[in-house]
């Protein structure tokens, strides 16, 4: 199974990432970068579905709490029945959001595994890197890669933490901005603790392994940011509104876009399929 | 199930599982691990792992090496023999559990320079009439007392850099002893000259990369190739450089001397046969894979192991390829010419006993065990020291395993 990964994935997007390198001026910073972006251009119609698909999950939520609420406690089996019924309605696959982030995850893993492999930051990693290398010139001669990359040992972790404060930095601005504030506070202390732990648990990670990686992280990240910015107009759940609205208005305004992402959302399954391309 | 739970919480747990894989992926946890730093506690870390690969190197009837995890071990041959399971330190053994202090910086941020370490050990240690030296993965060169006088409870002699101050870089290739001065490469590109007497520095010399080959040193000149792409030829005296060849990529192997010929392996998959005066190139060869293992040269012949999975024997003076053998997989090892026989380990542990006219094979034994440490030869016999911590002497004559020993040393 490893074999057939390595050939069929991670050879490929090893062998890419390390030519990259000679294209980059030789800057394995600067190739790890480009390829993040090319990856992310590449994957961007499963991002827009994924996008699509949890945009429209999240404006059936006010729907869900109230069967929630109606059916929760007493009758599961009805409540599973009612919520499946529901999205039905609006044209919604729950798996919608889930198939896109497994198409790219091998992608993603790939392009993880190549960075660390091809910084072969110890003697063993430069040994087993030799058994991934394609013949090609371009690859064979970009062979030791140049590890530094502004102040940073893309090789080693980051001795001043700055890279483990970017890590987690963005990665908290990109989950708040998709992350809607639950209205049910179980479900909000939920929601705060995953939405604080995961960048904190990769700010950590950061401070042990090499660089390159977290690079990889900052440059995949900001893209994210950048990505959800456009597509959902601004900085989605990341600002508050600076101006109250009673709740007569909130709740208006919510239907009429809950019904609208529902309505297109229906729409583009009839036109395209199941995950709406 | 799974509807109901992305349902939910279809964002967030999306991303436990991503992060979760991701961790998984990547994440080397255990202990005694030992992170790209050189040096660590052990436990998890994203680092990834130094193993160490040291080969063993000997005189009166005591063979040397350092272990995978961070001792000196000195084993008495006369006392191993087939089927008698003798304790490790016998009569006449010893080791030498290396701790090293790594710095903060090293650490990561991570907090670890508190902790005692072990140090990883590539480089094969080297010997002279009273010590053995042996440098660390953790940047240290030490001085051992070759005759202790306790097996297990030593301290060592001398150290350099002293205790206290900062470590060199990270030490992979070999030590090479001439003239009562060590000359070895390191990870922060410097060449490093250091007396025999008390470890005194002598000189440096910069690269511009890591120098994880050895170098080689013949009539006041020592040559080493750098991670810079470039063969550098400076003065034993002091230092300065006499003169530095510019090649395609950095150097896979460390470089060997015949004659007037230099000889070394890059890693456009080349060999290269250098001129020690000033550096030219006299011929080149190319094989399917770096030549990774430093050749050997014996009667105008090179015998380059390969990981293409194949050992090649070159006319020394014209480059032109005699005889190929086929190996089950790739030669990191440094093979050893005995009597007449090369002797060779494949990485998966195949070790093969060819005629060095011919390339006819002699004799094969499965050790069943990775190896990738550069073999040793002393008579007959041949040790290897596998990456699953095993030393083993093989009698090349009669194709036998002679003794094996765990070098999981247990500190006492």
């Amino acid at each position: 199974m490893g074999n057939i990964w390595d050939l069929i994935i991670l050879q490929p997007v090893l062998n890419i990432l390390i030519a990259t390198t000679t294209f980059a001026y030789h800057n394995f910073g600067l190739a790890i970068l480009l390829l993040t972006v090319v990856v992310r251009v590449i994957l961007l119609p499963t991002t827009f579905s994924q996008m699509r698909s949890t945009k429209a999950m999240q404006s059936l939520q006010p729907k869900m709490q109230e069967l929630q609420k109606k059916y929760g406690r007493t009758n599961s089996q009805k409540l599973n029945q009612e919520v499946m019924k529901l999205y039905k309605e609006a044209g919604i696959s729950p798996l919608g959001c889930l198939w896109p982030m497994l198409i790219q995850m091998p992608i993603w893993i790939a392009l993880y595994q190549s960075i660390m492999r091809a910084l072969a930051a110890t003697p063993e990693d430069l040994l087993a890197l030799a058994q991934n290398l394609y013949s090609w010139d371009i690859v064979r001669q970009a062979i030791p890669l140049n590890e530094n990359f502004l102040w940073w040992n893309l090789a080693q972790p980051d001795p001043y933490m700055i890279m483990a404060v970017l890590v987690a930095g963005t990665m908290w601005v990109q989950q708040k901005m998709v992350t809607a504030p639950p209205t049910d506070p179980r479900q909000a202390q939920m929601t705060q603790m995953t939405t604080l732990m995961m960048p904190l648990m990769f700010g950590l990670f950061t401070l042990s392994f090499p660089s390159g990686l977290a690079l990889y992280w900052i440059v995949s990240n900001i893209i994210g940011i950048i990505l959800q910015y456009f597509i959902s107009g601004g900085w989605g759940y990341l600002v508050p509104p600076s101006t109250p609205q009673p709740p007569s208005v909130k709740r208006i305004a919510a239907e009429t876009e809950e019904s609208q992402v529902i309505k297109s959302a229906a729409q583009k399954k009839k036109k395209k399929g199941l995950f709406g391309k | 199930m799974l509807k109901r739970i992305f349902s939910k919480h279809n964002l967030s747990l999306g991303i436990v599982v991503l992060a979760l894989i991701v961790a998984f992926a990547g994440f080397n946890c255990g202990p005694g691990d030992l992170g790209a730093s050189g040096a660590s506690g052990g436990g998890c870390s994203g680092s990834p792992v130094a193993q160490g690969w040291s080969g063993f190197t000997g005189g009166d009837g005591i063979v040397y090496l350092g272990t995978m995890k961070g001792k000196v071990a000195a084993i008495k041959p006369a006392t191993r023999t087939s089927g008698v399971d003798v304790a490790f330190p016998g009569q006449g053994e010893w080791y030498y559990s290396i701790q090293v202090t790594a710095p903060a910086s090293l650490c990561g941020g991570g907090g670890c320079a508190s902790q005692p370490l072990s140090s990883p050990v590539y480089s094969t240690p080297q010997i002279d009439a009273d010590n053995v030296y042996v440098a660390t993965y953790g940047g240290k060169l030490y001085a051992l007392y070759r005759y202790p006088q306790s097996a297990t409870k030593m301290s060592y002699r001398w150290v350099y850099p002293k205790e206290g101050d900062p470590a060199m870089g990270a030490i992979v290739g070999n030590l090479v002893l001439d003239n009562g001065v060590l000359y070895f490469g390191s990870s922060d590109g410097k060449l490093y000259a250091i007396t025999t007497n008390e470890l005194q520095f002598k000189w440096e010399f910069q690269t511009g990369g890591k120098i994880w080959t050895t170098p080689v040193v013949k009539d006041g000149v020592v040559y080493v190739g750098s991670y810079d792409g470039s063969l550098y030829a400076v003065s034993a005296k002091d230092g300065s450089q006499l003169w530095s060849q510019k090649l395609k990529t950095g150097m896979a192997s460390s470089p060997v001397i015949s004659g007037d010929m230099l000889y070394i392996g890059t890693f456009d998959n080349s060999l290269y046969a250098l001129s020690t005066a000033d550096g030219r190139e006299k011929w080149r060869v190319q094989g399917g894979n770096w030549f990774w293992a430093t050749p050997v040269v014996v009667d105008d012949i090179i015998y380059a192991a390969c990981l293409d999975k194949r050992v090649y024997a070159f006319d020394a003076a014209t480059g032109r390829e005699l005889w190929r053998f086929e190996t089950v997989s790739p030669v990191p090892s440094r093979p050893v010419f005995v009597n007449g026989l090369l002797t060779g380990v494949s990485e998966s542990g195949e070790l093969f006993i060819l005629d060095g006219k011919t390339g006819q094979i002699k004799n094969t034994i499965n050790l069943n065990a990775a190896v990738v440490a550069p073999l040793y030869a002393e008579g007959n016999t041949v040790y290897v020291h596998s990456k699953t911590r095993y030393a083993y002497a093989v009698d090349v004559q009669t194709g036998q395993i002679a003794w094996k020993l765990s070098l999981d040393i247990e500190s006492k």
